[in-house]
């Protein structure tokens, strides 16, 4: 009965914030060249070869990040199967019986590797898939022949018994095939898809600034449409990327409701694939964002004393700015992404973007303003 | 828990809840809404029977006038109806947005 709003953060004291997960990016290059993705990392052909994480630095980060709570890893790139020693890379998870979660475009997919993937408890893995053509999603993805070796990764994680979920980032060169790529995945028998907003971080952002993304409106509109009418006659669990501000309580906290995605930002810790410690991947693109370097620096004194991690520990959600700061959610959706805040303003606690242009358009929901500041 | 394990079975028995004041509740299309303590800068989603419960506090009235509204307006309510109001009761209270009042033997609130 109750629905509480949790998140009531009262002290900043280090073992009130376990370190939960770590998101690894296990590789500088990628095989695809995806033109809204965030990271940006670099086009990796076979006469251009960019540095992974070694195995034996990933073994060490994850023995010193057990004891500070370590649960879960997250392995995203660049693109994490790639890596050369990517069946190593899974054996010392296990090894630390930690779970698994996998962010991949699929294409390197092989039954050995899907095997091993769904011999972890409850591994949560997805596949980028951004049209239902091959035209449509490579011209996106940026290499001629990576629709079918998606697909074809799609049903071997399929075939060993996994359920991924397909991720689709919505852009005006895609939006008319929402509907068949939900087809799609269903037909594969994907365990769910997730549709993505282009944020303005990396390669994102020219493609917002080159009018290639959806407008808030539209965003808004998509996800009411998603929601309201495509949802029900398809089997498939679909999800949309807004903000929590935009999306009915009963359908993230009723009876069947899929939760409020929220920013893992307090219990979480990026590796990029040259051992630094950093926020997220966003210490790709904002060197203040790095903390120190697994080859010579202590987690535990990172994650216990960085400064920027103690400052959002004191700081979250009192400090946000902008409409953040006036939402009913904001404990629970927590500027939804500070990174990509931070990217954009220089600082923690300014609004998301997609709030602020929305609630400048007049397109808030006004009930979700608290009364006291409205 | 059943009810009459609940830590909070004296409440039950003993006690009205007194909403906070300036406490404002904002209700939203789907019958849905948070309960705004701008004191504290504090919001708190509540469903509709929890917007039901909150709009009868306001009434001053016992556990068992509570729970006796609860069921005669809602159809299909659930046998742990009790303890589901405890709960959210105790909620409101460890939250700041309401607290517990004691009422004397005869009944007198």
């Amino acid at each position: 009965m109750t629905d509480n709003i949790p998140g009531n953060l009262s002290t900043a004291n280090p073992s009130n914030f376990p370190l939960t997960q770590l998101y690894f990016y296990l590789t500088e290059g990628c095989n695809l060249a995806c033109r809204h993705c965030w990271l940006s990392p670099k086009l990796q052909t076979h006469d251009r070869i960019y540095p992974v994480l070694p195995v034996e630095l990933f073994r060490s980060i994850l023995h010193h990040a057990v004891p500070l709570g370590l649960k879960v890893v997250k392995l995203t790139g660049g693109e994490p199967l790639m890596h050369p020693h990517i069946l190593e890379i899974l054996d010392v998870i296990k090894e630390f019986n930690l779970g698994l979660t996998i962010e991949t475009n699929g294409i390197l997919c092989t039954p050995e590797l899907a095997k091993k993937i769904a011999s972890f408890n409850k591994p949560s893995i997805s596949v980028s898939i951004d049209g239902a053509d091959a035209e449509t999603h490579e011209s996106i993805r940026g290499i001629p022949g990576c629709f079918d070796k998606a697909i074809n990764g799609i049903r071997t994680l399929v075939d060993a018994g996994l359920k991924p979920q397909v991720i689709f980032t919505l852009m005006q060169s895609n939006k008319n095939q929402i509907e068949p790529v939900v087809r799609l995945a269903e037909s594969l028998k994907a365990g769910s898809v997730k549709f993505n907003i282009v944020q303005p971080t990396g390669r994102g952002e020219m493609v917002i600034d080159s009018g290639q993304a959806l407008k808030v409106e539209e965003l808004i509109e998509t996800g009411k449409w998603i929601s309201d009418n495509l949802s029900k006659p398809v089997k498939i669990k679909l999800f949309f990327d807004l903000p929590a501000a935009f999306r009915p309580l009963s359908r993230m906290y009723g009876e069947d409701g899929d939760g409020c995605a929220s920013c893992s930002i307090l219990k979480i810790l990026g590796v990029l694939a040259d051992g630094s410690y950093a926020l997220c991947g966003i210490g790709n693109h904002i060197p203040e964002l790095v903390f120190g370097n697994a080859r010579e620096d202590d987690l535990s004194e990172i994650w216990n004393n960085s400064p920027v991690l103690l400052e959002l520990r004191e700081g979250i959600p009192s400090r946000f700015e902008g409409i953040c700061g006036k939402c009913h959610m904001k404990r629970v959706c927590r500027a939804s992404c500070i990174a990509q805040n931070y990217y954009l303003s220089n600082s923690l606690w300014s609004a998301f973007w997609f709030c602020d242009e929305a609630y400048k358009k007049g397109l808030f929901p006004s009930t979700r303003i608290a009364p006291r500041i409205n | 828990m059943s009810a009459d394990t609940h830590p909070l079975i004296e409440f039950k028995n003993n006690s009205i809840i007194i909403p906070k004041q300036g406490i404002t509740l904002q209700e939203e299309p789907d019958n849905w809404g948070f309960l705004y303590d701008p004191q504290n800068d504090f919001s708190f989603g509540v469903n509709p029977v929890s917007i039901y419960i909150w709009k009868q506090l306001e009434q001053k009235m016992t556990f068992k006038e509570l729970t006796g509204k609860v069921k005669a307006h809602f159809s299909n309510v659930p046998d742990e109806i009790e303890t589901d109001i405890i709960t959210f009761l105790t909620a409101l209270v460890e939250n700041g947005l309401a607290s517990i009042e004691s009422f004397s033997q005869d009944g007198e609130k």
